[in-house]
């Protein structure tokens, strides 16, 4: 256990809070007790949570391996409790395939914020998703560059105000937003890509159920499963958390459909 | 044998797990050595990466699982590399870069060269961080440095990198090849391989954001590198004691100056050496 976990342990230790015989949800083994650095209110966290609980309900902690990006989620491998990688801004499905194609029998994520995967990033995430490989990719879209203070994303939407477009992106200048999960679904390679969110208690559901399913059938060696969550990221949004979740209902969710793009097809 | 292909069956012998590489003259030769030859004699994986960028990056998440890995590339590729090498060093995960360098700058020649030597020796990305390097002279030296890097890597956790030039690539000479290592499936504590119960997890990073954590990874690294220059410097010397003009190079150039300066000593300059 490295030493600042330990702390937080002790902390809760003391407080008691998880000693309780009332307990009905409790922290996975797969999370650490590290507190998350990400704002309150953000996507980030939730997101973390679902793929940590899938993968304790999977009993799959031992042959896991997470690759966490260069964005927000830099720091995911201080909150699984998984063997994780790094991988330069960009280039975690790469790093995702080097681990796979050494260990195949092995379970591996990679975890991607819109700008590393669908900006400095595009060329590995659609060659590694054109190749099939038997990992899954969790792509987490809010539209935004979080970490470096909020400039533009592939992502953000048509007249979003961000920092590096600071009187709303003009497509005729800057693109447009970039509907990289409805490109990738025409892959061959890839077998599952849904969109999802966790914006409310029913998304969240079915956001776990999606990545539920990557995982098995990455387990199945069926291809590569492409989640897409679409989140909030209140603080360069520069709203509240629940103004943030408004947002997004009624911003990005019209342009960034929830559903599946690509379900396995059934086998006779 | 061709030295691009003699260094690609040594790496098969030396049981190299995986290579990944994207095309570039005149460097192909590993690729389509390996692509042909590896899997089916060993199991090694062999991709053709859409990048240099990505295969730099396959090669970082395959290292970290403590496998032999290794990459090849020509000048350009290895310039397109050093960001994903630069978080190797400071990972410390090991593995084998082959540059076979062509001349530059920009887009330059295929023909051979010596140019890309600073980048090689100095680090050549962003950071204070160091290769060890070498520089075989001969095909023959093509093959031994293959061990021997994989040993160096692992010894020193520390990327590897045979540089090495499109003459020695496409030149053939006769070769005796070392007999075949089985890849091993050592589990290295460092390594990411699943996490059971029993353990902590591992995490290969190379992110220090506190600047104590940084200064203190970037002591140790230099502390390494000393080490390694202390123990790990390889040269030969040629009938220099008494010498009064020694030539020194590396590579190619070595086998010309050691004509060079048979030459001068048939006419009579007995005090040039190599
Ligand atoms: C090669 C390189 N270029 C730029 C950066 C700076 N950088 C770090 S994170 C980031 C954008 C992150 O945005 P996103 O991927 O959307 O993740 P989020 O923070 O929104 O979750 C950038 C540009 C970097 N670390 N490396
Ligand atoms: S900056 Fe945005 S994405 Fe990053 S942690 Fe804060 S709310 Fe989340
Ligand atoms: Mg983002």
């Amino acid at each position: 256990m490295l030493e600042e976990e330990k702390h937080y342990e002790d902390v809760i230790e003391q407080e008691s809070i998880c000693i309780s015989d009332n307990v009905v949800y409790d922290k996975p083994e797969t999370l650490t007790s590290t507190p998350m650095h990400y704002c309150p209110g953000c996507g980030h966290g939730v997101a973390h949570r679902l793929i940590a609980e899938v993968i304790a309900e999977l009993d799959i902690q031992d042959k896991t391996i997470g690759v966490a990006p260069v964005g927000c989620a830099v720091f995911a491998y201080n909150y699984f409790n998984i063997d994780m990688s790094e991988a330069a801004h960009g280039r975690a499905s790469a790093v995702a395939t080097g681990i796979k194609r050494v260990l195949p029998d092995k379970y591996v994520f990679s975890y991607q914020g819109d700008g590393d995967l669908a900006a400095i990033g595009t060329g590995e995430t659609i060659h590694t998703c054109n190749r099939g490989e038997n990992i899954l990719i969790i792509f987490i879209n809010n539209g935004i560059y979080g970490m470096t203070g909020g400039q533009m994303a592939p992502t953000s939407l048509a007249g979003m105000k961000t920092t590096t477009t600071p009187f709303g992106r003009d497509v005729g200048e800057a693109g447009y937003p970039l509907k990289i999960t409805e490109l990738i679904a025409q892959l061959p390679g890839v077998y599952y890509c849904t969109r999802v969110a966790v914006n409310t208690p029913n998304n969240v559901r079915r956001a776990k159920k999606a990545i539920y399913n990557g995982f098995k059938y990455q387990e199945l060696k069926k291809g590569l499963s492409f989640v897409e969550i679409v989140t909030n990221c209140p603080s360069n949004w520069k709203m509240t958390p629940v103004e943030s979740n408004k947002w997004l209902e009624e911003n990005m969710l019209p342009f960034y459909q929830l559903g599946d793009l690509k379900v396995p097809q059934k086998e006779n | 044998m061709k030295g691009n292909e003699a260094l690609a069956e040594a790496a098969i012998r030396a049981g190299c797990d995986a290579y990944f590489g994207y095309p570039i003259t005149p460097q192909s030769e590993v690729l389509e050595y390996l692509a042909r030859e590896a899997h089916a004699r060993t199991g090694m994986v062999v991709l053709q990466a859409e990048s240099e960028i990505a295969a730099i990056n396959m090669i970082y998440g395959a290292a970290g699982t403590g496998k032999k890995v290794m990459t090849s590339s020509s000048s350009p590729g290895i310039s397109l590399m050093q960001e994903g090498i630069s978080y190797i060093a400071c990972a410390e995960l090991p593995c084998l870069i082959v540059n076979v360098v062509r001349a530059g700058p920009g887009l330059g020649t295929i023909q051979p060269s010596q140019s890309d030597y600073f980048q090689a020796v100095k680090g050549g990305g962003h950071g204070d961080y160091k290769l060890i390097v070498l520089a075989p002279s001969t095909v023959q030296e093509m093959v031994d440095h293959v061990k021997l890097a994989f040993e160096l890597a692992f010894k020193w956790r520390n990327p590897v990198m045979i540089l090495t030039d499109g003459a020695l690539g496409q030149m053939m000479e006769k070769v005796e090849l070392f007999p075949h290592t089985a890849r091993t499936n050592e589990i290295y504590d460092w390594a990411t391989v699943g996490k059971p119960k029993t353990r902590e997890r591992t995490i290969i990073t190379s992110l220090n954001i506190q600047p104590e954590k940084m200064q203190e990874v970037n002591l140790h690294l230099q502390r390494k590198y000393k080490e390694i220059e202390k123990e790990e410097i390889r040269y030969e010397a040629i009938d220099c004691e008494d010498a009064d003009l020694i030539l020194v190079a590396f590579g190619l150039v070595a086998r010309i100056c050691k004509k060079a300066a048979d030459l001068a000593k048939r006419k009579g300059n007995q005090s040039c050496s190599v």
